[in-house]
């Protein structure tokens, strides 16, 4: 299997009034054909800014990229033309947003919506945009959809306008899907629904996903491969079965012991991580996760440790952690 | 059923329906948010109430604290019929508000809120938002009062030097503890929790979940937890009671739900909860529930849960199951257990 996404020491700054903030800071990683790639961080870890970054979605200013290549096929994300980011976005690239109500037009039928992609990118007449825009929303499970396509996105519920997300996101077959929480605002059952959808385009087209979320649960049941996120940085890559049985970096470890499992005895007390996330415009000074680490030594106050391979698809940043 | 002297807190056949506007030439629409709901809360203990978005589990919180005057039934606090202390002002068609009585009552009966900066006054200091309460019914003033508030402070945990300061200047995780702190002031029996860790940070729950067991057993607080996750609920509750379209369905201790469940809807809700363990995920059968939660303007007939039911049979659509008991502590509604 090729490479479809490449990105190298991809850094994005904001330049605020008195300060810059580092949300992405130094990124590296790699996507193959038709995998799936959880990534997973807190809130203000760089997640959402990083997956606008692929699509060069940012807006600029206050946003600058220092440095950085995001290759997918072969096209420089950041030094294509306007004319070839438009090719590419929505119809190579798409992605889903966390909330698929304030993503929606409100003004708009979903079949202009719809319509509207395949229009653009595939140069189809509006007949044979509506009937495809038909056949994908019965895909996603919506029922009777050649009544529902006339309807307004405030006619659907949560479920289904992220349904309705999903339909537009994969109308031109695209090749990599970027998925930003997209079960977060959604209910258990329906998350379900959601997540055994997307698995099932996986199989069905082999569409690469980034699957961004805080759920870890989420990424167990998914991907093969995960990215652990902390300030702006990959604290940990492994693949999945690692990450979870030998955690290597503390935040990593931290994480997977102060969340609440169903196979707890009553009565016992979590294990919190201390602290609060960093202000990005102000990270602490060596690694950024020394404040609330528990196995913090002098050293991680002064430099930003190493990469650390503990085997090749396994890597941690940490001065604590050995080979 | 009779009284019980072991219950905090009795709730029987509880009702609440919101009208909703008429249209011409239709009839009035009604939501059935809470649509006949028996509980016994025992003192010290922690009841979580777990259902999807739309069940009414927060309408079933607020209506127990009576916040919403319930359309029908009763709840009784430590003997005391709550629903019928609330006085209509401005004559017949005045507004229901509380009355004098109620408003003593719930000194014993606190609330903890889901959105810890919508929850919080922001144009109040610290000081003035956790001391409000104290003030309010004029236990504490002046230099006690602020000495009861550093107080409160330490004790959910934050530094006592805040007192100054504004909600904006703390994350959500401190606003949820100043909003802890407000709730624990007046030295309440019961705190109804709704949503109290779901806007936060996955870092960030455990350092509250903790906060709050903790709490129960210093001040031997009730607690009704409200929540849509069962993890989370299951971690700090005694008994969980499952909600499905205004309807309690089942309701046990916390190990027997998770690990026996016997309503389809539990069984369909535990299985869609992804575990974070990969190679339990991928032997793991999972039950995908088809279709929306229906609306509670027109509740589906018989058992509610027929139409996305795995198992359901005609009998479904036409009978109403009732909760019934499978054991002391084990009720379920659903004709095929």
């Amino acid at each position: 299997m090729g490479k479809i996404l490449s990105v190298d020491d991809l850094r994005i700054y904001f330049k605020m009034d008195t300060n810059i903030v580092k949300a992405v800071d130094g990124l590296s990683f790699d996507l193959d054909e038709g995998e799936i790639l959880g990534v997973v961080g807190e809130s203000g870890s760089g997640k959402s800014v990083t997956c606008l970054g692929l699509m060069d979605l940012n807006p600029q200013p206050p946003a600058y990229y220092p440095s950085g290549k995001i290759e997918f096929r072969g096209t420089n994300i950041m030094k294509a033309t306007k004319e070839q980011l438009r090719k590419i976005r929505g119809n190579e690239i798409s992605m889903i947003f966390q909330d698929p109500m304030s993503s929606l037009n409100p003004f708009l039928t979903v079949e202009t919506q719809l319509c509207e992609v395949l229009i653009e990118h595939e140069g189809m007449s509006s007949d044979q945009a509506r009937k495809k825009s038909i056949e994908m929303l019965a895909k996603v499970g919506i029922p009777s959809p050649d009544q529902r396509i006339k309807q307004y996105p405030h006619q659907f519920s949560g479920g289904m306008r992220q349904r309705v997300m999903i339909a537009m996101a994969l109308l031109c077959r695209p090749k990599l899907l970027i998925a930003d929480e997209p079960t977060t605002a959604l209910d258990v059952t329906i998350q379900a629904q959601i997540l055994e959808l997307m698995r099932e385009l996986n199989r069905e087209y082999g569409t690469s996903i980034i699957l961004i979320t805080h759920d870890l649960g989420v990424v167990a049941g998914m991907s093969e491969r995960a990215l652990v996120m902390y300030a702006g940085k990959i604290v940990e890559r492994a693949s999945t079965k690692d990450l979870f049985e030998k955690p290597q970096h503390p935040y990593t470890h931290a994480l997977l012991k102060s969340i609440p499992k169903l196979t707890d005895v009553k009565g016992k007390s979590l294990d919190p991580i201390p602290g609060l996330p960093p202000d990005l415009s102000n990270l602490p000074t060596g690694c950024s996760f020394h404040p609330r680490c528990s196995r913090a030594v002098e050293k991680c106050k002064e430099s930003y440790p190493e990469v650390v391979t503990l085997d090749p698809t396994h890597k941690a940043s940490c001065w604590e952690v050995n080979a | 059923m009779s009284q019980n002297p072991q219950n905090l807190l009795q709730v029987r056949d509880l009702k609440v329906h919101f009208p909703m506007p008429k249209k011409f030439g239709q009839e009035r629409a009604v939501v059935k948010a809470v649509d006949g709901i028996d509980l016994d809360i025992r003192a010290g203990e922690t009841l979580g109430l777990v259902g999807e978005s739309g069940c009414g589990k927060s309408t079933l919180g607020r209506a127990i604290l009576q916040l919403i005057r319930p359309t029908e039934g009763s709840v009784t606090f430590e003997g005391q019929e709550l629903t019928t202390l609330w006085k209509q002002r401005f004559g017949l068609f005045g507004v229901w508000s509380p009355n004098e009585m109620m408003r003593r009552k719930r000194q014993d009966m606190q609330m903890i809120f889901q959105d810890p900066f919508s929850s919080l006054n922001p144009r109040m200091t610290v000081e003035d938002i956790v001391g409000e309460p104290l003030k309010n019914y004029g236990i504490l003033s002046g230099k006690a009062l602020r000495e009861k508030v550093q107080d409160l402070l330490q004790t959910v945990g934050m530094d006592p030097r805040y007192i100054r300061r504004y909600p904006h200047e703390f994350s959500g995780g401190q606003c949820q503890r100043i909003g802890i702190a407000r709730a624990l002031a007046l030295n309440p029996k019961i705190i109804v929790a709704d949503e109290p860790i779901s806007a936060l940070d996955v870092s960030i729950q455990a350092q509250i979940l903790n906060l709050l067991e903790k709490l129960q057993d210093e001040f031997n607080l009730t607690y009704i937890f409200i929540a849509h996750d069962l993890a989370a609920v299951r971690h700090i509750s005694d008994r969980v009671a499952v909600m499905y379209l205004g309807k309690v369905v089942e309701i046990s201790d916390q190990e027997t739900i998770i690990k026996n469940p016997k309503h389809p809807y539990t069984k369909a809700l535990i299985s869609a909860i992804p575990l974070p363990d990969p190679e339990q995920e991928k032997n793991r059968k999972h039950i995908v529930l088809e279709g929306d939660v229906p609306s509670p303007i027109n509740p589906p007939s018989g058992c509610s849960f027929h139409t996305r039911c795995p198992i359901a049979e005609d009998r479904c659509k036409r009978e109403l199951p009732i909760l019934r008991n499978l054991n002391e502590n084990h009720r379920v509604s659903c004709h095929l257990v």
